[in-house]
C-alpha cells in the first residue's frame, strides 16, 4: 500500500497547489491571506473528491478481478506495483519543485525573481506534460484495464484544476460585478 | 513580434484628447492592423473580443482589461514590485525633506491601473502623513475599482480619472510602472518633457530589455496569465521595452533641467528584470543618490 499512499499524498499536494494557482491573479486586494487559504483548501477538498473518483475506479477494478477469481490482497499488490512508476515519475517532479521553492526562500530579491521567472513558471508549464507522460509510462506493459485506471487517475488530476479554475473565475466575475 | 508593434490594449481603447471621454472603437481597423503586421495571435485575440455592431463592446472590453490587470498585479506581487518602488520613493522623500521642500509631498502614479503600487505604498510604505499618494489613469473602470479596493482595506490614498500632468493639486514628483514602453520616439521625449518643470523629479520603472527578456517574458506570461490579451501584450511589452541608453537620451532631451540616472544594479541581465529612469532637480541629486544607495544596502532582501 506504500506506493498507493504516496501517490495519494502527491495527488493531494498537487491539488492544493492547483487550488492556489486557480485563485492567484484573481483578487487584487493587498491582504488576502484568507482568500489564499481558501484557495488552498478548495484545492485540497476537490483533490479529495478526485481521489474518491480514482478510488472508485480502483474498487471497480478490484471487484472485477475478484470476480475473475483473484484474491483481494493479490489485486491490491498489483495496484500497488502499478503505482510505483507514477510515484517515481511524480516524485522527481515534486522534489524538483520543492528544491526550487527552497531556492526561492533565499533572502535576495533577485534570486526570488530568477526562481519565479526561469524555474517556477516553466514548472507550471511542464506539469501537464509530466502528468500525462508519467501516466503513459506507467501504462506501458500493463493490462488494458489497469492502463485505463492509470489514465483515469491522471485525467482526474487534470480535471481538478479545470474545475477549480471554473469556480474561481465565476467567483471573480461576481466580485467584479460589485465594483463595475 | 517587433518593438514597433502596438499592443492590443493600445488599440482597443481610445479617449477623446481634450475631454478624455471614452470613445467607441471600430474593431475592423484593429483587426486589419494586426493582419497587416502578420501577428496571427493578436488577430485571433482581436477577432474573439466582444463586439457591439461595428464597435468593440466597451463594458466587456473593460471586464477583460480588469481581469488582465489583476493578473498583472500577481506579476507585481511575485516580483516584489512594491518594495522596489518604495526604495525609490523613500530616497526621493528623504532628499526632499533634507532640502526643505514644502510638505505635503504629492507622489502621482501615472497610468496607475488598479492602483496596486499606490495602495501598496500606502499600506506598507510607512511614508507618513507628509506624503500624499495619488493614482491617475484614463480608464474610469480601473480608477473606480482602485477606489473600491482602497476603501475595502481602509487605505488613505486617492485615485483620479484624467491626465496626471493637469491635476488640480500639482504633483511633487511623478512615478510610473510599466508605462514607458508605451511611448516611442518623439512621444517618449514629450512624455518626459511634460515633467521637466514644477516637480522635484520622477521615478519611472519598466522592464529591462536583454537578449533573454522576450523568452523569459513569453514563458512567464504563458505560465501565469490566463487572458490571451494579457499574455500577448505582456510578452510584447518585453519586446518593446526601451534600452537604458534610449531612456537616458529621451529623458535628458525632454528634461534639461533635471539630472537623469538609470537604476539597474546587477551584473547579469537574468538577475535584473526591471530598470528605473530617475530624474531629480540638481540641488537634490546628491542627497537623492546617497539615500538611494543607503536604502539599497538596508533593503538587500
Amino acid at each position: 500500500m506504500t506506493n498507493l499512499g504516496l501517490l495519494l499524498a502527491m495527488s493531494l499536494t498537487d491539488s492544493i497547489f492547483s487550488g492556489y494557482r486557480a485563485g492567484a491573479g484573481r483578487n487584487p486586494l493587498l491582504h488576502k491571506v484568507d482568500y489564499t487559504l481558501l484557495s488552498f483548501w478548495s484545492g485540497l477538498l476537490l483533490g479529495l473528491g478526485g481521489a474518491l473518483v480514482a478510488a472508485g475506479g480502483a474498487l471497480a477494478y478490484l471487484y472485477w478481478q475478484k470476480c475473475s477469481g483473484k484474491p483481494v490482497l493479490d489485486v491490491i499488490a498489483i495496484l500497488n506495483d502499478a503505482a510505483l512508476p507514477l510515484v517515481r515519475c511524480y516524485g522527481v517532479f515534486a522534489t524538483g519543485v520543492l528544491l526550487v521553492m527552497l531556492f526561492w526562500t533565499y533572502p535576495r530579491r533577485r534570486t526570488r525573481e530568477l526562481a519565479v521567472v526561469l524555474i517556477l513558471g516553466p514548472c507550471t508549464l511542464i506539469r501537464p506534460f509530466w502528468i500525462a507522460g508519467g501516466a503513459a509510462w506507467a501504462s506501458l506493459g500493463v493490462e488494458p484495464a489497469l492502463a485505463a485506471l492509470i489514465v483515469l487517475t491522471a485525467a482526474v488530476q487534470f480535471g481538478v484544476e479545470h474545475l477549480l479554475n471554473r469556480w474561481q473565475r465565476r467567483a471573480q466575475l461576481l466580485r467584479m460585478r460589485q465594483w463595475m | 513580434m517587433h518593438p514597433d508593434d502596438l499592443e492590443i490594449s493600445d488599440l482597443i481603447v481610445d479617449y477623446d484628447a481634450s475631454s478624455l471621454e471614452r470613445k467607441r472603437v471600430r474593431w475592423q481597423p484593429v483587426l486589419e492592423y494586426f493582419r497587416g503586421r502578420r501577428d496571427r495571435a493578436a488577430t485571433r485575440i482581436v477577432g474573439s473580443l466582444p463586439r457591439d455592431g461595428e464597435f468593440f463592446d466597451n463594458d466587456e472590453i473593460d471586464q477583460i482589461l480588469l481581469m488582465s490587470h489583476m493578473e498583472l498585479q500577481r506579476l507585481e506581487e511575485e516580483f516584489l514590485h512594491g518594495q522596489r518602488i518604495l526604495d525609490l520613493v523613500r530616497a526621493m522623500v528623504t532628499a526632499a525633506e533634507l532640502h526643505g521642500v514644502p510638505k505635503p509631498f504629492r507622489a502621482v502614479d501615472i497610468g496607475c491601473g488598479l492602483g496596486y503600487i499606490v495602495r501598496w505604498l500606502t499600506c506598507f510604505g510607512g511614508l507618513g502623513a507628509g506624503v500624499e499618494l495619488v493614482g491617475v489613469d484614463y480608464n474610469a473602470c480601473f480608477v473606480r475599482t482602485a477606489r473600491v479596493l482602497a476603501e475595502q482595506e481602509g487605505l488613505r490614498c486617492r485615485f483620479e480619472v484624467g491626465n496626471a500632468e493637469s491635476l488640480a493639486a500639482p504633483a511633487t514628483f511623478y512615478l510610473s510602472s510599466g508605462v514607458l514602453h508605451h511611448f516611442r520616439g518623439r512621444d517618449l521625449t514629450d512624455f518626459f518633457a511634460r515633467q521637466n518643470t514644477g516637480v522635484i523629479g520622477f521615478l519611472h520603472t519598466d522592464i529591462r530589455p536583454s537578449s533573454i527578456t522576450p523568452l523569459g517574458a513569453w514563458l512567464y506570461h504563458l505560465a501565469r496569465m490566463r487572458q490571451p490579451l494579457a499574455r500577448h501584450d505582456g510578452t510584447l511589452s518585453a519586446v518593446r521595452a526601451h534600452a537604458a541608453v534610449t531612456l537616458l537620451q529621451a529623458a535628458r532631451t525632454g528634461c534639461p533641467e533635471l539630472r537623469i540616472h538609470v537604476d539597474d544594479q546587477g551584473t547579469l541581465p537574468i538577475f535584473n528584470v526591471f530598470q528605473s529612469v530617475l530624474g531629480v532637480r540638481p540641488e537634490l541629486e546628491e542627497a537623492f543618490l546617497a539615500a538611494l544607495a543607503k536604502r539599497k544596502v538596508e533593503c538587500r532582501l
